[in-house]
């Protein structure tokens, strides 16, 4: 038996998603709503005792970390393989992951917690959110809300992040200029991993990621996006504003 | 036969270094100062061609070890060099053959590698580094992040900084101490790669936060089983100071958002 617990199909809840959608395993979907705090509830804290999302729970054992459940997802089920079998590729897939992970999603969810997260709660009872704020299990996650709720984030820690979004595009360029696919020859699990965050690279800095400055990046999200799979995997998309903002990657 | 590039035993040069020895995969050494930037020094003079490239310069885990194929490709992120290892070189596995206890040994990894390497790096920059770091030295160096890392090494730490590292630590020391009270290693039966990546953010606890490693006895009793290991000894003998474990060289950012 397989649960998923995920919120919309990007960032870490899609990383999972669309790599079982990839291997052509079903699960059982849990929609938590992020925006109503569903991931701080008892019923969740009892799955996942840290309060984030996702976690996948087969035979009863429960997995987080969405990397790590992508890696087990590939190596636990049938299917076609999601790892390059070359150990120099498999190693680049890994780091490319790190580095989404790490680098360049850090940034991208910084500004997107301050300018859609934040703005979309900000308007309920200040006591409510007060509340929803105690409730939060990691002290990380805590700053988090809070500087999304009462907008404070620092106008340095937005400028860096900018920065590094930027700059990242440009690396992300080069790689994807140099092969097919992150990791080489064959898609894997580091290109579903990247496109999690990637898709959103052209809406967000839009005057440096475009056809004409990153015609890879632009075609690497294009060819993922018509993968059966994907659109799958964004056929769950709840909130209209997510499903919607992809399709602009539509070939026309 | 690959070649790693590495310094003193500690960090992430210790982890690999050991993971070679443990597996007995035969290499070739090259010893680089971190701290005074070698590595990049190297690279201006045209002694690393590979240096330039991206998953060299913008490795997250700034001044590491790196490892030189024989295909000639140039692998960075200690972990990561090690399941490479463990994939190019089957002799004696250091990872369970199951799905699940390989997603363990990935969480052990992502979570030392975001919260307790960042933290025992502040705390051993702040004591054994801030000092020695040279504007000569940074400014050759590549790369906006490692400049930055640099930079915020040699201002040195605030306090706040240093609490939140301790923090980190203590998050992790119980950690530990769970996994540790129910076996003599953190994931299956016997030494797995988790092992050695926990060997190289740990090996300077003892001095660097030694209140709270003290506190923390089964991964006392752990690292003082690491490091009778064969293969620990081995890679400890690389050392050219007496005290590897007091040798920091700016290392990961700790995590900027969540
Ligand atoms: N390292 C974890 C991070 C999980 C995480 O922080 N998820 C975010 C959503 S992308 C979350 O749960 N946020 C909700 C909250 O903090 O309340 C992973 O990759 O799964």
């Amino acid at each position: 038996m397989l649960k998923l617990y995920h919120w919309e199909p990007n960032a870490n809840s899609g990383k999972p998603m669309l790599a079982l959608m990839e291997k052509g395993v079903a699960f059982e979907s849990h929609y938590l709503d992020l925006l109503n705090f569903d991931q701080h509830k008892p019923d969740y804290l009892a799955i996942n005792p840290l309060g984030t999302i996702p976690a996948l729970v087969h035979d009863g054992k429960v997995f987080t970390e969405s990397t790590a459940i992508m890696e087990y997802v590939d190596a636990a089920f049938e299917g076609p393989s999601l790892t390059p079998v070359d150990p120099i590729e498999r190693w680049r897939m890994r780091w490319w992951m790190k580095w989404f992970d790490q680098y360049l999603a850090k940034s991208a969810s910084m500004l997107g917690w301050s300018v859609f997260v934040g703005p979309s709660v900000r308007a309920r009872d200040p006591e409510e959110l007060k509340a929803a704020i105690e409730r939060i299990p990691m002290k990380e996650r805590r700053v988090a809300w809070s500087k999304a709720i009462y907008n404070t984030f620092s106008k340095e820690e937005l400028a860096e992040s900018t920065r590094r979004l930027r700059d990242g595009i440009g690396k992300l360029e080069a790689a994807l200029g140099a092969r097919a696919w992150i990791a080489g020859a064959t898609y894997s699990l580091g290109d579903a991993n990247g496109f999690n965050l990637a898709y959103a690279l052209p809406l967000a800095q839009p005057d440096v990621c475009n056809d004409e400055k990153t015609p890879a990046i632009m075609e690497w999200l294009r060819k993922i996006y018509e993968r059966p799979a994907t659109r799958k995997c964004w056929a769950l998309a709840r909130v209209p504003r997510m499903g919607e903002r992809v399709k602009f990657l539509e070939r026309t | 036969m690959p070649t790693l590039y590495h310094w003193e035993p500690n960090a992430g040069s210790l982890e690999v270094l050991a993971a070679l020895h443990e597996k007995n995969i035969p290499f070739e050494s090259r010893y680089v100062d971190f701290l005074a930037g070698e590595m990049w020094r190297k690279l201006s003079s045209q002694e690393m061609a590979f240096a330039a490239e991206m998953e060299v310069v913008s490795n997250l885990e700034i001044e590491g070890p790196v490892l030189a194929t024989e295909s000639g490709a140039a692998l960075t992120d200690s972990y990561f060099i090690n399941l490479y290892l463990d994939d190019a070189f089957a002799q004696t596995p250091l990872r369970p053959a199951d799905a699940e206890s390989q997603w363990r040994i990935n969480v052990w990894a992502r979570w030392i590698g975001e919260e307790l390497y960042p933290a025992t790096n502040t705390l051993g920059c702040a004591k054994y580094a801030t000092a020695k770091l040279k504007d000569k030295a940074i400014e050759t160096l590549p790369g906006q992040e490692r400049q930055d890392a640099w930079r915020t090494a040699q201002r040195g730490y605030a306090i706040d900084e240093i609490a939140e590292a301790r923090r980190k630590i203590a998050v992790m020391l119980r950690r530990t101490e769970d996994a540790l009270a129910k076996g003599a290693y953190l994931v299956g039966e016997s030494v797995s790669l988790a092992d050695f990546t926990l060997l190289g953010a740990s090996l300077s606890l003892p001095k660097t936060a030694p209140d709270q490693f003290e506190g923390a006895p089964y991964t006392n009793a752990w690292l003082a089983r690491m490091r009778e290991r064969p293969s620990v000894q081995a890679a400890l003998r690389y050392a050219r100071s007496n005290a590897p474990d007091e040798s920091f060289a700016p290392g990961a950012e700790r995590s900027r958002w969540g």
